[in-house]
């Protein structure tokens, strides 16, 4: 809900807004097109590369659209490319959650928009916050974001002592904030990597907030793809 | 092991993690290193080599306590003995900050440290098989990745020379690949440092030598024509993400530490060349190609100052370079980037080496020893820690901690830590 409502609220205020800002904003991408060109970074072709296998994906427990039915983690791991990190629903830092959401929105676009992607790779959020982020709550943002093109699932847990061990064996820390006074607050501190996987179940790239760049995402995935053939 | 590193990670429930990587705090961290310390760092961690007569005579990772309202400031808080004499060197964080890995240039250990406590750190895993595993020696430089930790080594165990690699392991301290150094093209097969610019796509590594020439006494080594002539020449610019060379620079003189401009518009890298004494430049040229400019002398190089550690200022508007040979530090003002100027030195003692600083530029932390056969002799051999504040003018001394009074032994490396703040750990 959260992701569906935000396209109309940015197609609103452009709207509004009008065509002078249309003509802004098409002057700084031919900028930023030709700086690119000049300065920006290079990246390699895809396929012209080989992503190291850097770790197992984790095991464990995992909850999808009911609470009543565990499903191994692997079975969202293995199969498929996927891409993978934690979320919360109620994370307010921008540099935090928001920017997994941009960057898997549009790799998700990439994948439904390119035929070859279909049906090898899917999105895969799991929650941080398994008190708020039930099921139900999960199922809603699935309904919205994923496509059969482009399956893009909404995971939990039971608890917090399920994902402890998931987020330790992938080492990203997360810690749930204290008030003055002692108390625990709803705010998660935590960092934030996306795991690239490969179907066998292993990772190949993690990429962090700072480095979060779709387009080298998909070149990644191309090139995973292409090694499958 | 693996399960080891993993299970100390649940069982410590108290820690935090920021929830933004902006950039990295003291200047000299990877840029992938993340859980900034926003203020005041409360310890320094130093790599300290053992040294025969002082103390254990073991190599240990030394803290201090450097937060200047605590009763134990400028103290030694704790003192963790590793065992045994293997030249101990540099050390370098995990991307979340948690752990430290410190290496030794002539066993070729790794250790890795927990820090979730920085005032005690612990050891949760040594590294044995870096020689047999990879086909290098020296494990120098730890320079954290996304869920890796990368090592840029010195030599190799059958030649000794400084034909050399880089080698990749993830944070469970499981070797992932090699990356031999580049012969070709100009390439000299030597390593020193590593240096990525992420925004670029590019890592920038230097050359240094190998095991037979840092192992051998200083003395010996500079009346030795044709060891002096086994010194790196070149700077290699990489692709980052396929890892393969894209240009060899000529750089001649051993060019060392790497550091790129951490302003976030700059794409520049600058360095000093230990045996001519010089500062240069990495950028592109108005083509769009990467190239290697000599900027200017650091004090004066027929008298071979021989420079050693440096430290960018975070605005990269500054450089702090320390000469170990006639013991002095130097700040030059980078404003010109094409002439480097001097503006400030001070002679810190007979010999020093490290430098860190803060990220905001007012404290400045300087260590001495350079390589346990290159440290000088008799009185001259002064092994200390001094912590300076920079007020942009000049150093004002805030403490010091004597290193051979305290029986320690050679302080080398130094990483800062923070305290915990109040968070507790999913899970817990």
């Amino acid at each position: 809900m959260l992701l569906s409502n935000r396209p109309r609220a940015q197609r609103s205020r452009c709207a509004q807004d009008g065509y002078g800002i249309l003509l802004l904003l098409a002057v700084i991408f031919a900028m930023a097109t030709n700086q690119q060109t000049i300065a920006g970074p290079v990246y390699p072709e895809v396929g012209t590369y080989k992503l190291q296998r850097i770790q197992p994906a984790p095991s464990g427990w995992v909850l999808e659209n009911s609470p009543w039915l565990p499903r191994r983690l692997s079975s969202y791991t293995k199969g498929k490319i996927t891409l993978f990190t934690f979320f919360y629903s109620t994370c307010r830092d921008p540099d935090g959650c928001p920017k997994a959401w941009e960057a898997f929105q549009k790799v998700h676009a990439s994948v439904q928009a390119n035929e070859k992607f279909h049906s090898k790779v899917r999105l895969v959020f799991l929650s941080l916050d398994p008190k708020v982020d039930t099921p139900e709550m999960m199922s809603m943002f699935q309904t919205s974001m994923s496509t059969p093109e482009a399956p893009w699932s909404f995971l939990t847990t039971w608890s917090e002592s399920f994902l402890a061990p998931i987020l330790n064996d992938l080492y990203v820390p997360a810690a749930r904030e204290f008030d003055d006074a002692g108390k625990r607050t709803d705010v998660i501190n935590h960092l934030i990597k996306v795991f690239l996987i490969d179907k066998e179940g292993w990772v190949r790239e993690i990429y962090t907030t700072r480095f979060l760049d779709s387009d080298v995402i998909i070149s990644d995935i191309g090139t995973l793809l292409l090694e499958e053939e | 092991m693996r399960k080891l590193l993993k299970s100390s990670v649940c069982a410590l429930a108290l820690f935090v993690v920021g929830p933004t990587l902006t950039i990295a705090d003291e200047t000299c961290n990877s840029p992938y290193t993340s859980a900034l310390i926003k203020g005041q760092e409360d310890f320094l961690h130093v790599w300290t080599l053992g040294e025969v007569g002082v103390g254990d005579e073991s190599d240990k990772l030394v803290t201090i306590d450097v937060q200047p309202n605590s009763p134990t400031f400028g103290k030694v808080v704790n003192s963790l003995s590793v065992g045994g004499r293997g030249e101990a060197h540099h050390t370098g964080f995990t991307d979340d900050r948690r752990f430290l890995w410190a290496g030794r240039l002539d066993d070729n250990k790794i250790f890795i440290f927990d820090l979730i406590d920085p005032s005690k750190p612990k050891i949760v895993k040594t590294i044995t098989d870096f020689a047999e595993k990879t086909g290098f020696v020296g494990p120098h430089t730890f320079y954290a990745t996304a869920g890796r930790m990368m090592i840029q080594a010195l030599s190799n165990p059958n030649s000794h020379d400084g034909q050399t690699g880089i080698a990749v392991y993830n944070n469970a301290g499981e070797l992932i690949s090699t990356h031999k150094m580049p012969l070709e093209n100009g390439g000299d097969g030597y390593g020193y440092d590593i240096g990525i610019n992420p925004a670029q796509n590019v890592m920038l590594t230097s050359s240094f030598t190998g095991w037979t020439n840092y192992m051998m006494d200083m003395g010996q080594l500079i009346k030795d024509p044709e060891a002096m002539k086994r010194f790196g020449t070149s700077m290699i610019m990489w692709d980052y993400k396929s890892m393969k060379p894209i240009k060899t620079m000529n750089v001649p003189g051993a060019p060392l530490e790497i550091r790129w401009s951490l302003k976030p518009e700059d794409n520049w890298a600058i360095t000093a060349t230990a045996l001519t004494s010089k500062l240069w430049v990495v950028k592109k040229d108005d083509k769009g190609e990467w190239q290697a400019k000599d900027v200017g002398n650091i004090g004066d190089p027929s008298k071979v100052p021989l420079p050693v550690d440096i430290s960018i200022t975070a605005d990269g508007k500054g450089l702090w370079v320390n000469t170990f040979l006639d013991g002095t530090t130097r700040f030059f003002d980078l404003t010109n980037l094409d002439a480097p100027k001097e503006v400030y030195s001070k002679k810190m003692g007979s010999q020093v080496n490290m430098v860190s600083q803060s990220f905001d530029g007012k404290r400045v932390y300087f260590t001495t020893s350079l390589l346990a056969n290159w440290d000088k002799k008799g009185a001259d051999n002064e092994q200390w820690l001094k912590a300076y504040d920079w007020n942009g003018k000049e150093l004002v001394e805030k403490f010091s901690v004597d290193f051979h009074a305290e029986k320690l032994g050679r302080a080398h490396h130094m990483k800062f830590s923070a305290k915990p703040t109040k968070a507790a750990a999913l899970g817990e």
